[in-house]
């Protein structure tokens, strides 16, 4: 559990860094002070960027981390969350999301199909920064607990192996606001070690698989 | 910034479902019935899951008793046809298998009395012949299926007096009868009353074609409670079958129905908005002159039907999922003259099909053929072991029974050449979580002979374990254990029999001369 405090406490650093060098300004996104708004003396968008919560749709490329799932989910799987995320202070959101990950292999040895599946449940904290009223870049880090699923389509092994446990996630990513609409550029690293408990292995695994990965992808979503 | 945002939505694509190539074996017979006859009717089939034996039933021709025989996985051979019952039958006979009380059903319409007929098999013999019900005849043939929710065995039949409606009858295991059959609704029936247990929904399905309207019917009994209805309303007469045939693809939750009209058609019931899906036709091409028969095969979650076309059986096998339909030919020699018979061996895990052949002529010619008097074809995916038998010098059909026959003799035996270069090694198969291990085995093809290969057969620890084509050079021994030997023997064979074994032991540093 070490490593999970670890990125607890870094993540609530990060916040509060934030929170202690801004405490008493707005940004130009999330602030009725915002200059743009006066130089352009648009009141309207001035109320918009007053918006606290934001709510996205996530779609992704997704690789495993460990180069032996790697070599068995050659090609990757794509990833989907939904995601909230809710400004508590200047600066910093608190986030959550869920996802569903899902990747398609074959077998080293026989190539024969496999499927593995991930539902990632990610709470964290969100510390942005706005360029400008229509440009933001944040990051996010925090705990995800994930649940994993593998189907094997193998008569001689386990056909389903499932197990859950929590890791970490860190990702960054860059938003183009329009009006309340935004679209989002991000990538995603999330590490969880699991150990799997098969019926039918001729080897003894004896060692726990990172079922964490790498993501990539774009989102659209909604400030409110 | 729309088509901005419209060239950022990531583009995902769902990688294709899991998909077994079929293959069928070389078409193989059922030992000739002493003395020579021939099957009358339809091969039925139904698999023994708790003793892992395949059986196959048809009504002899000659002396009208219903026969049978079993598949042995292990030899690879069928044992010699005898009789179920004395009891003579006018009908096609029709096996299925009662998990729970582990007995297999055989029943018929017995041709004295037109009452449907029943044995049990326990494992070494079959029960004397007893009547399902002695008030209510049969039309055409009585098929069974076992409910495994309730546990009880259903039989249904088509009523052999006006209206012809649709009967059941259920057999209590305590009290060993059958209860006084019911109506399963008033609908006249055209021939015979197929049924199937969907395990999902725990109900038990019943289909016919409805004699008036000519449209597939069904009605599902749950909680001892029939409703019909019809599968397809939408081409009322077109229907060419007798019959609507079933099976349930476990993995998927869906019943299908199976008939025929001027191509094969194929209709899903869903567990989940309680529909048939719109008949698929599926296949486009061809003369349909059989019934469209279903199997299951568990092991690859595939549904597959059989029919003949212009008297050659063809099949088409779903993908897992159940949307795509690929069709083929199982064999295009020897044609056949009945429906399709298909049964999944899980011990095997091939399916299996089976039909009368059809050499001998239209049923009322008096002739008949020593050989390929019922046939006999396996299916596998590429890595499943199929199996082969040496095909024997056949005797000639004749035309009729006073014509000479004759049989060749071999007066000099020339055994095959053993295989060469045969290698092995022990390989992983790795799905990360979990591991299996195999043994790969290689050779290369025996020198040519006089005759040629017709096979090749693998021996585990002196254990036959496959038969294999002459085309297959390799071999994979699935789920094995580390720390094991293994020694293996390849044998060639052809007409002449099998040659000299050639031996490799795996892990090869275990090795010992």
């Amino acid at each position: 559990m070490e490593k999970y405090k670890f990125l607890l406490i870094l993540a609530l650093s990060l916040g509060f860094a934030e929170l202690s060098a801004n405490f008493d300004s707005c940004n130009s996104m999330s602030s009725c002070e915002s200059d743009y708004c006066y130089e352009r003396d648009k009141c309207s968008e001035k109320i918009d960027n007053c918006d606290y919560s934001q709510f996205e749709f996530k779609a992704g490329y997704f690789s495993f981390l460990d180069k032996n799932l790697r070599r068995v989910y050659s090609d990757g799987g794509y990833e989907l969350q939904l995601s909230y995320a809710y400004r508590i202070i200047n600066y910093v959101n608190v986030y959550g999301s869920v996802g569903y990950v899902e990747l398609t292999g074959h077998s080293f040895g026989l190539g024969q199909e496999t499927k593995f599946q991930e539902i990632p449940l990610d709470l964290g904290v969100q510390p942005f920064y706005d360029f400008t009223s229509h440009f933001r870049i944040y990051g996010t880090v925090g705990l995800s607990y994930i649940l994993a699923f593998q189907r094997n389509y193998s008569d001689f092994v386990d056909s389903h192996l499932n197990e859950n446990d929590i890791g970490g996630f860190l990702n960054v990513g860059m938003l183009y606001r329009y009006n309340r609409f935004f679209i989002d550029l991000f990538g995603e690293v999330t590490s969880c070690e699991m150990r799997f408990h098969p019926h039918k292995d001729q080897i003894e695994q004896g060692h726990s698989i990172n079922v964490g990965g790498y993501s990539v992808g774009s989102s659209i979503g909604l400030f409110f | 910034m729309k088509k901005l945002l419209i060239a950022l939505l990531p583009i995902i694509s769902l990688l294709s479902t899991p998909a077994y190539a079929i293959c069928w074996a070389p078409v193989q017979t059922i030992p000739a019935v002493s003395p020579p006859s021939e099957a009358r009717g339809p091969v039925s089939l139904a698999y023994d899951n708790t003793n892992n034996l395949m059986f196959a039933a048809w009504l002899d021709d000659t002396t009208g008793f219903p026969f049978f025989s079993i598949f042995n996985s292990i030899l690879g051979t069928w044992s010699t046809p005898a009789p179920i019952a004395n009891s003579t039958t006018n009908s096609a006979i029709y096996l299925s298998y009662d998990s729970s009380a582990k007995i297999m059903v055989v029943t018929w319409n017995d041709r004295s009395t037109n009452n449907p007929f029943y044995s049990f098999y326990n494992g070494s013999a079959w029960s004397s012949a007893g009547a399902i019900s002695n008030a209510f005849a049969v039309f055409d043939g009585v098929r069974t299926t076992f409910d495994s929710g309730a546990g009880n065995i259903i039989a249904a039949w088509s009523d052999n007096k006006s209206p012809y409606s649709p009967l059941y009858s259920v057999y209590n295991s305590n009290s060993n009868t059958w209860t006084t059959p019911q109506n399963i609704t008033i609908q006249q029936v055209f021939d015979d009353v197929t049924l199937a247990y969907n395990s999902g929904s725990n109900q038990v399905f019943a289909t016919w074609i409805a004699n008036n309207t000519g449209l597939p019917s069904y009605a599902i009994l749950t909680d001892g409670m029939w409703t019909s209805a019809s599968i397809d309303l939408t081409n009322p007469g077109s229907t060419q079958s007798k019959n609507v045939l079933l099976t349930y693809d476990t993995s998927n939750e869906q019943v299908y129905a199976a008939w025929g009209a001027e191509h094969p058609l194929v209709s899903a019931f869903s567990n989940i908005d309680q529909t048939w899906s719109t008949p698929l036709a599926i296949s486009n091409s061809g003369t349909l002159n059989s019934e469209v028969t279903l199997g299951y095969c568990s092991a690859s979650e595939q549904v597959v039907a059989a029919w003949l076309d212009s008297d050659v059986p063809k099949y088409s096998i779903t993908n897992s999922t159940g949307t795509n339909w690929t069709e083929g030919v199982i064999s295009s020699d020897p044609v056949a003259n009945t429906a399709i018979s298909l049964a999944f061996d899980s011990g095997l895990n091939e399916m299996f099909a089976a039909w009368s052949h059809a050499a001998s002529g239209s049923p009322s010619d008096p002739v008949y053929s020593t050989v390929l008097t019922q046939t006999i074809a396996v299916s596998g995916s590429p890595s499943d072991p199929v199996y082969s038998t040496i095909l024997t010098q056949p005797i000639e059909a004749s035309d009729s029974p006073s014509d000479p026959v004759y049989s060749t003799v071999l007066t000099q035996t020339i055994f095959p050449e053993p295989v060469t270069s045969l290698k092995g090694v022990q390989k992983i198969n790795s799905f990360v979580t979990v591991t299996e291990l195999y043994n790969q085995l290689n050779w290369l093809p025996r020198t040519p002979g006089s005759f040629p290969v017709l096979g090749y057969r693998i021996y585990r620890n002196g254990i036959l374990i496959a038969t294999l084509p002459p085309t297959q050079l390799s071999f994979q021994d699935r789920n094995c254990k580390s720390n094991v030997i293994y020694l293996y023997e390849v044998t060639a064979f052809d007409m002449n029999g099998e040659g000299p074994k050639t031996t490799i032991s795996i892990p090869q540093h275990y090795k010992s001369d």
